[in-house]
């Protein structure tokens, strides 16, 4: 609160500052008239203190404030009122920056009345041109609030016209400021305005340059014939239109502006200025009028450059994006392509089980129950064979072993651990026996997540290095967990900026994790090396098998028949 | 009494395959191994009659387990029990000399039957998937060089079975082609295969094709009759 005020007062002050300074050029000695102008600075100053925090009424009123004390201080003070001037300009901008139309339409419009009524004061007989004044004193400031309101649409329509009065606005600025000199003369009245057309056409240019460029040759023209002052203002007009044409025109077009634009301008240039026609004089005319011709060209060289820039980039983020979603489909398919191997293997079991029950003891109820038990799961088995032709990719066949529990992470994984040793990276490795109880599509995404990790390890691993896997179950999931340090010659540095923060694999294992319900983490741990741990959730309840392991639950060994 | 092995990671299908046999009355599960240096160890110590192995299993796998076996009981009848019959490893098998295989949810009468062909000696394939086999056999080696001097050894009867052998056909049928006993057809095959140092039908089918006794449509290639020399087309 404290600086919202002080910024406020600031503000008035300010404005109480500007308003003596601008007055106090051509104020009198007299000292009723000092306090008199005085007084009315210090007004219109602390007036603008609320700018800031109004709201779009306030600033209206302001506004409002000051178009009625320009105008009665314009009849009643014979000096310039030129504070409330200033500051009413400025009013005007930030209400037509921030405020409804239908508050900164009526507004403008007073401020624009008062305005006049203050320049027509100040500037005695009307000379021809002098509406302009007031329109350009009050529209730049408007306009340019309103270009810069935050809530048109960029390159809207509505920006783009904001943009084109505003060049306009400029245009017949430099030409009133080019042709005051001689404007200042009685009698120039339409000459003035032929002025003045000749300026708004840069309103033209940005979208209509070669219209734009005809107009201004035939203005020149005109102008040369009647008003020769008013010419050489004009000249510069269709140079710069020539460039901005030259920007986006053929070959052809552009040679056709260049003859047109070096024909006016001969014609303008040739009657006074130069009167003596030289071949320097010709050259350098022609080098004159190909200049915008050789910059507009550039300048849209660049740009098409950087349009081709920003579409490569975005078709590269594109083809990552792709590239991206094309892994993790890859990843899924292998996953299912796992769980019918899985499935397909048991049930082809559970079908020759059923079917040699039969063969053996073909009996009664009992044996066309094996029988239809049989049926079904040849059934299935046809069923994922179909599928799995549609999955099984040949290249990877065999590369998992799908065999029976307790050895599948244990061979996958010791494989893994044997060829990190021989690779030169030490891998120690912790399996709780709860692991094998686990379900068996848990424990192969396990093992494939552990076959990834310990491949990235190897792959970014400095000298020396070393991992660790752990397997454990605890909190009724199945928890893996790989975790790298680098070797004593490198830095934790090394580490983290050698292995990919996400990478193909990373995305392919979380894949896999989360399609069992699970989540993945990757990423450094406090001592410098990199942590990958991975969470499996298990169904409720015991898993399924009893444990196994190697040769032991073979029942029936030699001897028994 | 024909006696089996039976090498299975599951014992589910152990079980099954047990009551299977014991039901057909003439044959016996004389061993069980759930994994393949089991089964390698049992194949040595007992020398069954067939071998039944499931090629999916842990420490060492089926297929390695019947190279092993292979190599040092280069007779032994092995037929391969399998989830997936298009699984390239069963073809990898057939290509190391196994006999033939088996789905798991084959009828079981055609399992018991297969059991029995394979004591018998008796080819398992059919021509069909002999002859796919034996194209992917070829693919696959389609680098090694062709091995000619063997070729030498053959006699002209022999070399006339072993392309029929290439063709596909059954031994009985190979009889009814060259129009001799059964028995014959036999003896000139295992003749053929011991001189050509191979171990099942199948590779003696694809050196058959190698050796340009079977053209690439498996029909067999008809030579012109040189008295007596059998030196090769190339």
């Amino acid at each position: 609160m404290h600086k919202d005020t002080a910024a406020d007062l600031a503000i008035a002050l300010a404005g109480c500052v500007v308003a003596v300074a601008v007055s106090s050029a051509r104020m009198s000695t007299d000292g009723a008239s000092y306090a008199a102008v005085l007084a009315m600075a210090v007004v219109a100053g602390a007036s603008i203190g609320m700018i800031r925090r109004g709201g779009a009424a306030v600033i209206a009123l302001v506004g409002v404030v000051l178009s009625v004390l320009l105008a009665v201080t314009a009849y009643l003070v014979p000096y310039p009122a030129n504070s409330p001037q200033v500051l009413l300009l400025i009013t005007l901008a930030v209400l037509a920056h921030r405020g409804p139309w239908r508050l900164w339409v009526p507004v403008g419009a007073a401020g624009l009345a008062a305005t006049a009524v203050n320049l027509a004061e100040q500037a005695g007989t009307a000379r021809g041109v002098w509406p302009i004044v007031p329109v350009l004193l009050t529209g730049f400031p408007m306009l340019a609030g309103l270009a810069l309101r935050p809530d048109l649409p960029r390159d809207g329509a509505a920006r783009r016209i904001l943009l084109d009065l505003l060049l306009a606005g400029c245009g017949v600025t430099f030409m009133l400021f080019d042709a005051s000199s001689w404007l200042q003369e009685p009698g120039t009245g339409a000459a003035g305005w032929l002025v003045v057309a000749g300026g708004a056409t840069a309103g033209l240019v940005r979208r209509l340059p070669g219209p734009a460029l005809a107009l201004q040759a035939a203005l020149l023209v005109l102008m040369d014939v009647l008003t020769p002052p008013a010419a050489d203002s004009m000249q510069v007009m269709p140079l710069v239109t020539l460039g901005v044409f030259a920007m986006g025109a053929s070959w052809p077009w552009t040679a056709a502006a260049y003859a047109l634009t070096t024909g006016v301008t001969a014609l303008n240039v040739v009657n006074r200025s130069w009167p003596e026609v030289t071949v320097s004089r010709v050259a350098a005319l022609l080098v004159m009028v190909a200049a915008p011709i050789a910059i507009g060209r550039y300048a849209a060289a660049r740009r098409s450059a950087a349009q081709m820039r920003a579409a490569m980039a975005e078709e590269a983020r594109r083809l990552s994006e792709a590239r991206l979603r094309a892994d993790r489909l890859a990843e899924r398919e292998r996953i299912a392509r796992d769980v019918h191997d899985i499935v397909a293997h048991h049930v082809g079991a559970m079908v020759l089980r059923a079917s040699a029950a039969r063969y053996a003891e073909a009996s009664g109820p009992v044996g066309e129950a094996l029988s239809d038990i049989r049926a079904t799961g040849h059934q299935a088995l046809q069923d994922l064979r179909g599928l799995l032709d549609v999955l099984r990719d040949p290249g990877t066949l065999g590369h998992l072993p799908v065999a029976d529990p307790g050895d599948v992470v244990a061979d996958v994984v010791m494989d893994a651990v044997e060829r990190m040793n021989a690779a030169g990276l030490s891998v120690e490795l912790r399996m709780d026996s709860g692991v094998e109880r686990t379900p068996l599509v848990a424990r192969a995404s396990a093992a494939r997540i552990v076959q990834e990790g310990l491949t990235n390890v190897l792959k970014h691993a400095g000298p020396g290095a070393s991992a660790s896997v752990g397997l454990s179950v605890s909190g009724g999931a199945l928890r893996v967990e790989v975790l790298s340090a680098p070797g004593p010659g490198g830095h934790a540095d090394d580490a983290l900026t050698a292995l990919p923060s996400s990478g193909r694999g990373v995305a392919g294992m979380r894949e896999r994790a989360q399609a069992l319900g699970g989540d993945l983490f990757s990423g450094p741990d406090d001592s410098g090396g990199w942590r990958l741990a991975a969470t499996l959730p298990l169904p409720a309840g015991r898993s399924r098998e009893e444990p196994r392991e190697g040769g032991r639950l073979a029942p029936h060994h030699e001897g028994e028949a | 009494m024909i006696r089996v092995v039976v090498a299975d990671d599951q014992a589910l299908v152990r079980a099954g395959v047990r009551m299977l046999l014991q039901a057909a009355g003439d044959m016996e599960v004389c061993a069980e191994a759930c994994d393949g240096a089991q089964a390698v160890e049992l194949a040595e110590r007992h020398r069954p009659d067939v071998l039944l192995m499931d090629l999916r299993m842990p420490k060492v796998d089926g297929l390695e387990a019947i190279r092993r076996i292979l190599a040092a009981w280069p007779s032994a009848r092995i037929v391969v029990l399998t989830t997936f019959a298009e699984d390239e490893n069963v073809y990898a098998a057939l290509r190391a000399g196994a006999l033939g295989f088996l789905v798991k949810d084959d009828d079981p009468e055609r399992m018991v039957d297969a059991v029995r062909k394979a004591s018998a000696g008796e080819p398992l394939l059919t021509p069909s998937v002999l002859r796919r086999v034996v194209e992917r056999a070829l693919a696959a080696e389609a680098a090694k060089p062709v091995v000619s001097p063997v070729e030498a050894a053959l006699t002209e009867r022999e070399r006339e079975v072993l392309a029929l052998v290439g063709t596909g056909l059954s031994n009985a049928e190979i009889a009814d082609r060259l129009h001799v006993g059964v028995t014959t057809v036999k003896t000139h095959v295992s003749t053929a295969m011991d001189k050509l140092g191979v171990r099942n039908r199948v590779q003696a089918a694809v050196v058959a094709h190698r050796i340009g006794l079977v053209d690439s449509s498996f029909r067999p290639v008809k030579r012109a009759r040189s008295s007596g020399t059998d030196a090769p087309d190339r």
